[in-house]
């Protein structure tokens, strides 16, 4: 984001818009206190901040904000990016800002939300910090307080040895302001390598915590285990821990959990006492060593998940198909289903295992794509690291004849090709899904990252139909023969 | 004439009132439109609405718009029971509100957002902060002043010592 400061503020009276007398009329002054207001909470602090400095009739309103948002990206140099260097300024114009506007706001006005972002650079975290704490217990009803603290360099950039340092950092900064932590709802923190009881500790001291993500947030290598116990929190996400086994031991208002990338053998959660989880987000790129999932064992405690999201990061299949029996008891309330990041060239008809045993589902969405500029594709590392080669998933269905599901009405597919593959599975679904209403078909995903695509990689070209004669080609070898299924709910979105 | 059209009905079955603008413009609305002004929901309730509501502070032009706006948004309860009437609904709700939105320009936008305030129909009044709010979002101080005609009414001694009070703001 990038945002200009006031270096050249116009001492000009006669700008631009002073020569067109239609605009000549100040009305954004002229509002009343409460709708200025209204217009200024919707800006970031700063910009807020600064546009109450226009002017006499408004300055005295920067003391009456209910929000305050500030962020390291709002002072971003001119150019649009900010080098090593620029982090010093930037991080000490959040830690001035955030000083100045919280001591001297008035306090009969509630603060509703406050989140700060920043990076980790003990003096003015300790600035920071204090200041958050002063406010909370000087200022009435916070709704929601956040952190969010950020490595300085590029995550890139980091060794071991820089990660330790910033752990130890963070810690050196939570334990001068415990206070302030006590008083967070939510936390991110990212690119830390911590101590074995660090990660228990910020979650037991941050009581009113409702959001916590961990992104690269690792522990010293003995630690294998980590145990999450809070009585408040609603969402969790876990980005790489690099850990054998995360235990959800009792985390009563859990609602929503994300936990990517694990590198152990085996189930990387084990779930207690979690009784509200209801949407699950598992992304990995599995290893040759690592085991598939059976889901009737590893969600048997969960049984009231009703969104699913699984990525596969265009590798290896880490889930077991299993036949309805066995699943059907933690999947009966799934009711929307996502399964991204498919390999491409690889038969799909597996992912039917859900639809058999998921008698509620209502959506489905699956992304079929090889997202090269995230994948290893160096010969001797994919061997060396233990990426496996492409191979289909064997899988039979175990429905009895004339299987009905009666409460899938969405199917989506992103990285649809006209061959057998895509259309047979697309058939499959039609015939038994008996109130489908809406099958979105769409073309292979291209996002920006993937524009500077390595020469040396061969993309097969795309058959996405191209013209409307091709749709409806496709729409009647899709339905051909089927009794109950119209081809009007095919739509080629791309 | 106004207190028959009070109690007219439409093919809906809603009552019909009457708004008149400053400049003396009559509107005619039903009930369900109009009551999306909490304001005018108020008065519906207490009974007065018999011989049309005067809206003194609220020129015809802008008026029109606000009937315009109320009367698009005024399906929202109703399609809710139906979801794919509703979803369409929506679509072209939105479609209108990003237009309206996009049109205004100093000083409609102001004078529409006094009238949103005045006649206290919340989604409007929201959705024109914003609209304002979008407008300052990233700009230098001088571009701000550019955009609103706002003038610098500091000397220059009450100038720096703001910009040495709040020098987190400033780029020097």
């Amino acid at each position: 984001m990038k945002n200009k400061k006031g270096s050249r503020r116009n001492r000009n009276k006669k700008s631009a818009a002073h020569n067109n007398p239609q605009l000549v009329v100040d009305r954004f002054t002229k509002l009343p206190d409460d709708l200025l207001l209204n217009i200024l909470d919707r800006l970031n602090t700063p910009d807020a901040v600064r546009t109450c400095l226009l002017s006499k009739r408004t300055i005295h309103l920067r003391h009456m904000l209910s929000r305050f948002q500030i962020s390291v990206d709002s002072f971003v140099p001119d150019c649009g990016y900010a080098t090593l260097k620029d982090t010093i300024p930037m991080n000490a114009a959040v830690a001035d800002a955030t000083d100045s506007i919280l001591n001297f706001r008035r306090q009969d006005i509630p603060l509703r939300h406050l989140s700060v972002c920043f990076y980790l650079k003990y003096y003015d975290c300790l600035t920071i910090g204090k200041a958050v704490a002063r406010a909370m217990a000087t200022n009435n009803l916070l709704d929601s307080v956040e952190f969010i603290i950020l490595p300085e360099k590029k995550p890139e950039h980091y060794s071991t040895y820089d990660l330790r340092h910033n752990g130890k950092q963070l810690m050196r900064f939570f334990g001068a302001c415990t206070d302030a932590f006590a008083g967070l709802t939510r936390l991110y923190l990212r690119n830390l390598k911590l101590g074995e009881t660090d990660i228990p500790n910020i979650i037991a001291t941050c009581k009113l915590l409702e959001y916590l993500r961990l992104s690269f947030c690792e522990t010293e290598d003995s630690v294998l285990q980590l145990q999450v116990e809070h009585p408040r929190l609603v969402e969790l996400d876990i980005y790489h821990a690099s850990l054998e086994l995360v235990e959800l031991n009792y985390l009563p208002n859990l609602k929503h959990l994300d936990f990517s990338l694990w590198v152990c053998p085996h189930e990387p959660l084990s779930f207690g006492n979690v009784p509200l989880l209801s949407s699950l987000s598992l992304t990995n790129v599995a290893m040759r060593y690592q085991e598939v999932i059976r889901l009737s064992h590893f969600l048997a405690n969960v049984p009231n998940i009703s969104d699913l999201y699984l990525n596969f990061g265009s590798e290896k299949i880490w889930v077991q198909p299993e036949c309805p029996k066995l699943l059907a008891p933690v999947l009966r309330n799934l009711q929307v289903l996502n399964l991204d990041e498919l390999p491409e060239e690889c038969d799909i008809s597996w992912t039917c295992f859900f639809l058999e045993a998921a008698p509620s589902l209502k959506e489905m969405r699956v992304t079929v794509w090889d997202h090269w500029c995230g994948m290893q594709t160096d010969k001797v590392e994919r061997e060396e690291q233990g990426y496996s080669e492409k191979a289909n998933v064997e899988w039979e269905s175990s429905a009895p004849d004339g299987f009905r599901h009666y409460n899938l009405t969405k199917l989506t597919i992103y990285g649809f090709q006209p061959n057998d593959n895509f259309l047979g599975y697309i058939r499959h679904i039609m015939e038994a899904a008996v109130n489908l209403e809406d099958v979105s078909l769409y073309d292979r995903k291209v996002l920006e990252c993937c524009e500077d695509l390595d020469l040396k990689i061969k993309v097969a070209p795309s058959w996405y139909p191209q013209t409307i004669e091709e749709e409806e080609l496709l729409r009647k070898q899709i339905t051909e023969g089927l009794v109950m299924a119209s081809p009007h709910v095919i739509h080629f979105r791309s | 004439m106004a207190a028959a059209a009070a109690e007219a009905t439409t093919d809906g079955g809603g009552k019909m009132i009457i708004l008149i603008s400053a400049d003396g413009k009559r509107f005619e609305v039903t009930e369900a439109v109009a009551s999306q002004s909490q304001l005018i929901s108020n008065m519906i309730e207490d009974d007065c609405t018999e011989n049309g509501v005067r809206l003194p502070n609220v020129d015809g032009d802008i008026l029109t718009m606000v009937v315009d706006y109320c009367n698009m948004h005024a399906g929202d309860a109703a399609a809710a029971g139906d979801t794919m009437k509703a979803s369409s609904t929506e679509e072209e709700l939105k479609k209108f509100d990003a237009e309206l939105v996009q049109a205004l320009e100093n000083p409609v936008l102001f004078k529409l957002i006094l009238a949103a305030n005045f006649l206290n129909i919340k989604s409007l009044l929201d959705m024109t902060c914003q609209r304002v709010a979008d407008m300052m979002s990233g700009k230098t101080p001088e571009q701000m002043r550019e955009t609103f005609s706002i003038e610098n009414d500091f000397t220059p001694e009450e100038e720096a010592a703001i910009r040495q009070e709040n020098a987190w703001a400033f780029d020097d």
